[in-house]
């Protein structure tokens, strides 16, 4: 089973619901190319320029390990990369368990993304002009843990330790993104976990994909938010093994 | 506040301070959440700065909700997985839409606290007012995108542009001295640039040209410098002092410039320069030997018509030299315009043969010159003084290994005893040198006793213009 984090955080975020699965499967985690505690330089802008690069390192990741016949878990922005990676090697895997996906987070003639066109060129001045105070940000809050005894030990140093020019770019190849063409050649069995007040993926975005994906199974989860593995892990874990079962 | 979460009785701090009090009025924003963001209390200066001063934020909003849409994505993606993990957020810079008024830049503190269980409970925050803070940093990133801008100028310009500290230490190299000077940014960094750039015979000026620019002086001087390769490169350098924030001299920014296309220019400028002066004596002694021919045979009005046409002549082959930007010349008429004043007295005595070619600009140039510098001596000295003697003028294209070879001959005989000249004067610079270096070819001249004989052997792509022709 490999877990595959979404934009902004890194595979630490799956810490709640790999203890469930660890008995039944062998886990595979790992940081997207420029994320977490990724090599960054193996990021390219070229390659990860369009999701179809982050698609690319998921199968060469499968290949190395000589996986076949895989669950994906994949996280937001990762739940299309999975979908591609599925498209392109169908064999490498079995069953797609989809948090919060979206194809396209804009807005189109019958199609509602969740954002218009402003709200994404706001995002990415926002992403332009402020990503200095932007993801840097994080790393006070991180480098502060030694002085804050009360907290664990092992919280994680890398977690959103993002470059960020490197969270600028991959924000915009996430954002930007349209894969609504791709996404009916998925014949992969998959789960969609739909958050019921989710801003970045709304409810409408998951039964589009529901209606897309042809062997899809849509669940609206009470769990509120974007990331529900961490907000409401054993909701997500239970809606889960249920699919896999 | 407006109610307390726990349930429990106002309480106050020592002294008699109310606490409730103190939350509800302190100069920040404080918020109770529940774990999933849901505003269940707020402070009253955070209701103020919100816009919403009554129980509107607490009928099910959400703090993200409260967050202008690119901060609200930032909250979900980055900030809310964060404070689940790592139990806090510190110094996130966002804005609050207000009901009211224009979005307020905020930064918020957030501690996520846990239940008996372990499980989330409570989210606290505290909300600054980062107005100040906001404005402070655009103008920061405004000026950031201003020297970054500048920065990318002197990046990517193809003059080398560098710094250097007063010991000559180079502290910055762009792209353009990595092009010009051959050496890599990492190279070059650390060294001293009279050890690595500054020629030889110029390091002993170099404290000199220091303690100019200690003085605050600029220096600018054209020299050559020494690439990578030991190749001399000509280069015009502009020093000039670097100062810092006191106005201390503490370096030097070092710009060159590569000027070889000027310098080649200069050069053949003076050249020509000596080839116009050269030429004007040779055709003063053309002129000489033409008329002496001319009143051989003829006199009074005939000889004026004649002598004057062939003047005429001459003129018109004087175009050949300063229209220096042929786009290219045929061979015979090259030779046939060199020879044409000779030709009318000499039509016996002087023959050519070779297949017909355009030459190239400077190839046609170059051999043109050297045939006016063969045909005048032959007129003064050689085969052409008397009518025993005769010229034959020849070349040829050959195939050669890798690539065709061009010949050229022009060979006397019958004139009277050849020997080499006294001294080499511009002459032989015409017919050896210039037609070496413009041809990349051999030369040589042999002054034989039965006659001169002066042949060329080039490489046809310097000679011809492209592309190469084929024989005729």
């Amino acid at each position: 089973m490999l877990f595959l984090h979404g934009y902004g955080c890194d595979q630490n975020m799956w810490r709640f619901l790999v203890p469930a699965f660890k008995q039944d499967y062998r886990i595979v985690l790992y940081d997207l190319a420029g994320s977490g505690g990724s090599d960054l330089t193996a990021y390219s802008r070229r390659r990860h320029g369009t999701l179809h690069g982050h698609a690319d390192d998921l199968l060469e990741i499968c290949d190395a390990l000589g996986l076949g016949g895989a669950v994906v878990v994949g996280h937001s922005v990762s739940a299309m990369i999975s979908a591609l990676a599925a498209i392109k090697r169908p064999e490498l895997f079995s069953k797609l368990v989809m948090i919060g996906p979206s194809p396209c987070y804009m807005n189109d003639d019958g199609y509602t993304g969740g954002f218009n066109r402003a709200d994404l060129e706001g995002l990415l001045e926002f992403l332009d002009s402020n990503f200095l105070g932007w993801s840097r940000q994080i790393a006070p809050a991180i480098m502060g843990v030694p002085q804050r005894p009360e907290l664990a030990e092992e919280l994680t140093a890398s977690f959103c330790r993002t470059d960020p020019e490197i969270a600028q770019h991959f924000g915009k190849v996430t954002f930007l993104s349209d894969h609504r063409a791709d996404i009916a050649e998925l014949a992969a069995p998959t789960l969609i976990l739909q958050c019921s007040d989710d801003i970045v993926a709304p409810v409408a975005v998951g039964e589009w994909m529901h209606r897309a994906i042809p062997d899809s199974e849509l669940v609206v989860m009470e769990a509120t938010g974007h990331c529900p593995h961490l907000s409401a892990p054993e909701e997500t874990i239970r809606n889960m093994k249920a699919y896999l079962a | 506040m407006t109610g307390d979460p726990s349930g429990e009785p106002s309480s106050s701090g020592r002294a008699g301070i109310d606490l409730n009090d103190v939350l509800d009025e302190a100069p920040c924003g404080f918020l109770v959440c529940d774990p999933g963001g849901v505003i269940l209390d707020a402070n009253r200066t955070f209701r103020m700065w919100s816009g919403r001063p009554g129980r509107e934020l607490t009928s099910g909003l959400r703090f993200q909700d409260l967050l202008t849409l690119p901060g609200r994505i930032f909250y979900e993606t980055h900030c809310a997985p964060l404070l689940r993990m790592q139990g806090f957020l510190r110094e996130i810079s966002c804005h609050i839409s207000r009901s009211d008024g224009p979005p307020l830049p905020v930064l918020v503190n957030s501690k996520l606290r846990l239940g008996a269980d372990g499980r989330p409970h409570l989210i606290y925050t505290t909300v600054f007012d980062a107005t100040e803070r906001t404005s402070y940093e655009q103008e920061l990133r405004l000026a950031k995108k201003h020297a970054d801008h500048l920065a990318a100028i002197v990046k990517w310009s193809a003059d080398a542009i560098i710094s250097i500290g007063l010991d000559g230490t180079v502290t910055t190299w762009n792209h353009g001295a990595e092009q010009m000077l051959g050496f890599t940014e990492a190279e070059a960094m650390g060294r001293q640039i009279q050890d690595f750039v500054v020629p030889h015979e110029f390091r002993s000026g170099f404290s000199t040209l220091i303690a100019k620019l200690r003085n605050g002086k600029d220096h600018r001087h054209d020299t050559n410098c020494l690439r990578r390769d030991r190749a001399p490169l000509d280069v015009s350098v502009h020093y000039s002092p670097l100062l810092n924030g006191t106005g201390t001299v503490i370096g030097a920014s070092v710009i060159f410039r590569d000027i070889t296309e000027r310098v080649r220019n200069e050069d053949h400028i003076r050249l020509l320069m000596r080839e116009v002066n050269h030429r004007a004596k040779n055709m003063l002694s053309i002129i000489q030997v033409v008329a002496k021919q001319t009143a051989a045979t003829l006199d009074g009005d005939e000889f004026v018509a004649r002598f004057t046409a062939r003047l005429h002549s001459m003129a018109k082959n004087m175009d050949l030299l300063v229209h220096n930007e042929w786009t290219g010349v045929a061979m015979r008429e090259l030779v046939s315009g060199q020879l044409d004043i000779l030709m009318e007295d000499h039509c016996r005595q002087i023959r050519m043969s070779g297949p017909d070619f355009r030459l190239n600009a400077s190839a046609a140039q170059a051999i043109g010159m050297a045939l006016h510098e063969l045909a005048t001596n032959a007129c003064k000295y050689g085969a052409l003084t008397g009518a025993e003697g005769s010229v034959a003028i020849s070349w040829d294209l050959q195939p050669a290994e890798g690539a065709q070879r061009f010949t050229m001959e022009w060979c006397e005989t019958g004139g009277p005893k050849a020997a080499p000249p006294q001294h080499k004067g511009f002459g032989h610079t015409v017919m050896v040198r210039m037609v070496q270096a413009a041809l990349e070819g051999e030369v040589a001249i042999d002054y034989a006793p039965e006659g001169l004989v002066w042949k060329v052997t080039a490489p046809v792509k310097w000679v011809a213009e492209h592309p190469a022709p084929r024989r005729t």
